[in-house]
C-alpha cells in the first residue's frame, strides 16, 4: 500500500500498512483470545464509520472511558481513522475530575463500555460499545480522510506545577517518532509487547503503538489491579518480550519476584529514580536482559532520553537518564537560556518531533512551550527538570526546578494537594511533604492545623479529597496539630516537619 | 500451619512495615496509608513463606489482618482437600 508523505507518520495509516502486509498476524492477545491485524483493522473501520454517523468530525477530541480491552484499542484506531484525537479517561478517577476534562476538551462523544450517563449533557452523547458490538465484522475498506500528521492524535492529562491538571495535545508524528526507527529500542514483528499501563498514562503510548505500528503483537494485561502472580502468568503464557513498568513496581517485582522476568528480553522503566543496586541484581540473575531507563515528560511524548543497560553496560552509583532519543534534541540551559558548560547543572529543554502541540487550554502554554530560534527551530518544551551531563556523555537527573514532585511515578504538585487540604472546612494550616521510607517507598504526608476545638476524622478527610483528586494525590498519612516553622520567605519549613 | 500461626505470621509481616506498626487485627490498612504497592509488597512476603497464592484484587477487598487470615486460610484448606 502506498502512503503519501503527508500521511506517512499517521498512526492509523502505518497500522493499515501493517495490516495489509501481514493480515493474519496476531495484533492483540487477551487471555485465550487472538485478534489478527485484519480483524482489528476491519473492526476499527466499522466503528469509525459509526462514529462519523454520530457526528464525530476531523479535529474533534473523543473520550474513551473503557477498561483495557480489544475494543478499547479498536476505538483508538477508529478515532484516528475519523481524523479525531482520543482522550483516555480513568474510570476510577472522580467523576468531577473527568467531567472537567470533558468540558475543557469540548468532547461531544464518549465511547464507553459501561454506563456513562453521568458524563453526558445535551451536547455530549455516548457510544456504548456493549450495544454496538464490533467483533467480528468485515469492513476491509479503509476510510480515506485527508488527515495531516501534524494533527492531534491524543490528549492526556498531567498534573501541573501551578493550577490544575493540564491536557497535553500530542500529534501523530510524535507517536511515530517514539516507536519507529529509533535508537533506544527495536520492535520486531516477532515481539510480544505487554500493555499493562493505565491508558491515561503516557507509557501506554509506548506499549500500544510500539506493538501495532511495527507489526508486533500487543498482549493485554486482563485486570485493573496489578497482581504479581497474574503478571508473571501473563508474561509466561504469551511469551512477552518487551514491557514497561514504573520504578516503584519494577523495584518491588525485581526485588521479590524476579522470576517474573524470566523470558523477557527488554524491560523499560520510567517515571522516577531507579535503584542501580536492583538493576545490577536483576542483571546478575538474568544475563540476557536489557533494561532501559526511559525519561521524559508527557509534553515531549513519553520519552525524551533513554539509557540502555545490560550485562555489558551496568550502572554505577546511579542510573543515568541517558541520551536523547531519535527525533529529539536536548538543550541544557541556564536561566538566560544559554547552554551551560558541559558537566554543569542546567534545566533541560527539548526540541524536535516529539514536542506536543501544547495544552488544551492554550493559556497554560506560556513558559512551558516556547519559541526561541537561538535554541532550536520549532516549538521547544521546557521540562523544569535539572540535569547534568556525565563524563560518558549521558545525562543524569538532578531534580525538579520547582516544587513539583513524583510520588510512586505520578507527577504532582505539592501545592495543588496543599490547596485542596486548605479548601476543607476547619483546616487553617496545611503542609504536604514527600517522605522517603527506608524501603525506597515514598509517601505523601500531610500536616494539618484545625480551627480550635474542631476535630476531623482522617477517613472523612480522605473521602472529601477523593471527590476532587485522583487517589495518588491523596496523602497517605495525615498528622494534626503540629507546630509549623516558617522560614524567611514565609514558607513552611518542611524539614522541621520531618522531625515530628 | 495452624490458623493461630497463620494469624501471628501475617500480623508480624504487616507490623514490620513502619506505617503499620500499631495496626490492630480489624483495622483497615488503607487508613494507615497503605497503597496498592504496599499490598503487593505484603502479598509477596506472605506468599513466599506460605507457598499459596491469593489474587491481589481479593486481598484488596479484605483490607485487614483478619481479612487476609481468612483469605489465606481458605486457600490453604482448599489445597489440602484437593491434595
Amino acid at each position: 500500500m502506498q502512503i503519501n508523505s503527508i500521511q506517512s507518520r499517521l498512526t492509523h495509516k502505518v497500522f493499515e500498512a501493517q495490516a495489509a502486509a501481514g493480515p493474519s498476524h496476531i495484533a492483540i492477545k487477551l487471555n485465550e483470545q487472538d485478534v489478527t491485524y485484519r480483524q482489528l483493522n476491519a473492526s476499527a473501520n466499522y466503528l469509525a464509520r459509526h462514529l462519523l454517523t454520530k457526528g464525530v468530525e476531523q479535529g474533534d477530541i473523543v473520550a474513551i472511558s473503557m477498561s483495557r480491552s480489544i475494543e478499547m484499542i479498536a476505538a483508538m484506531l477508529a478515532i484516528h481513522k475519523c481524523g479525531a484525537a482520543f482522550l483516555p479517561l480513568d474510570s476510577q478517577s472522580p467523576a468531577k475530575r473527568n467531567i472537567g476534562f470533558l468540558n475543557e476538551a469540548q468532547v461531544k462523544v464518549v465511547i464507553s463500555d459501561l454506563n456513562c450517563e453521568g458524563m453526558l449533557n445535551h451536547e455530549r452523547i455516548c457510544v456504548n460499545i456493549v450495544d454496538f458490538p464490533i467483533f467480528p465484522v468485515a469492513d476491509e475498506h479503509n476510510l480515506d480522510l485527508c488527515v495531516n500528521d501534524e494533527g492531534k492524535a491524543y490528549v492526556m492529562y498531567t498534573s501541573g506545577s501551578t493550577g490544575g491538571p493540564k491536557g497535553v495535545v500530542v500529534p501523530h508524528r510524535a507517536i511515530h517518532r517514539l516507536v519507529i526507527n529509533t535508537n533506544y529500542i527495536e520492535f520486531m514483528p516477532t515481539d510480544k509487547v505487554l500493555h499493562v499501563s493505565s491508558p491515561g498514562f503516557d507509557a501506554s503510548t509506548f506499549e500500544i503503538w510500539g506493538a501495532l505500528l511495527n507489526g508486533a503483537t500487543l498482549v493485554l494485561y486482563p485486570e485493573k489491579t496489578l497482581d504479581p502472580n497474574l503478571f508473571a502468568a501473563v508474561i509466561k503464557q504469551h511469551k512477552v518480550t518487551i514491557l514497561f513498568l514504573t520504578p516503584a513496581l519494577f523495584h518491588l517485582i525485581a526485588a521479590k519476584y524476579s522470576a517474573a522476568f524470566n523470558a523477557v528480553d527488554t524491560v523499560v522503566i520510567g517515571g522516577d529514580i531507579i535503584s542501580p543496586r536492583i538493576i545490577n541484581n536483576l542483571i546478575d540473575d538474568h544475563n540476557d536482559i536489557t533494561l532501559i531507563n526511559g525519561y521524559g515528560p508527557t509534553e515531549n511524548t513519553t520519552f525524551t532520553t533513554a539509557h540502555r543497560m545490560s550485562v555489558a553496560n551496568r550502572p554505577g552509583t546511579n542510573v543515568p537518564i541517558g541520551k536523547a532519543i531519535t527525533g529529539t534534541t536536548v538543550h541544557i540551559l541556564d536561566d538566560e537560556f544559554k547552554p551551560v558548560t558541559p558537566g554543569k547543572v542546567g534545566e533541560l529543554f527539548a526540541s524536535g518531533s516529539g514536542v506536543a502541540l501544547g495544552y488544551v487550554d492554550a493559556a497554560k502554554n506560556k513558559n512551558a512551550f516556547i519559541i526561541n530560534k537561538a535554541i532550536a527551530d520549532g516549538l521547544i518544551y521546557r521540562t523544569g527538570d535539572l540535569v547534568c551531563e556525565n563524563s560518558e556523555g549521558d545525562l543524569e537527573f538532578v531534580g525538579r526546578k520547582d516544587n513539583q514532585v513524583k510520588v510512586r511515578g505520578f507527577r504532582m504538585s505539592l501545592e495543588e494537594v496543599q490547596a485542596s487540604l486548605l479548601d476543607l472546612d476547619d483546616v487553617v494550616e496545611a503542609a504536604v511533604i514527600v517522605n522517603k521510607c527506608e524501603s525506597g517507598d515514598q509517601q505523601l504526608v500531610a500536616y494539618l492545623n484545625l480551627r480550635d476545638g474542631k476535630n476531623l476524622k482522617i477517613s472523612d478527610i480522605k473521602q472529601e479529597l477523593a471527590l476532587s483528586m485522583p487517589a495518588y494525590m491523596i496523602p497517605d498519612r495525615i498528622h494534626f496539630d503540629v507546630e509549623m516553622h516558617v522560614n524567611e520567605n514565609g514558607k513552611i519549613n518542611k524539614k522541621s516537619l520531618l522531625n515530628n | 500451619m495452624s490458623e493461630q500461626e497463620l494469624r501471628t505470621y501475617i500480623a508480624e509481616v504487616f507490623r514490620a512495615k513502619p506505617i503499620m506498626e500499631s495496626i490492630n487485627e480489624d483495622d483497615d490498612f488503607f487508613d494507615f496509608g497503605a497503597s496498592s504497592l504496599t499490598v503487593v509488597d505484603l502479598q509477596l512476603d506472605i506468599e513466599d513463606k506460605l507457598g499459596v497464592t491469593v489474587s491481589t484484587s481479593e486481598l484488596m477487598k479484605q483490607p485487614s489482618i483478619n481479612g487476609w487470615v481468612a483469605a489465606y486460610a481458605e486457600k490453604i484448606s482448599q489445597q489440602a482437600s484437593a491434595a
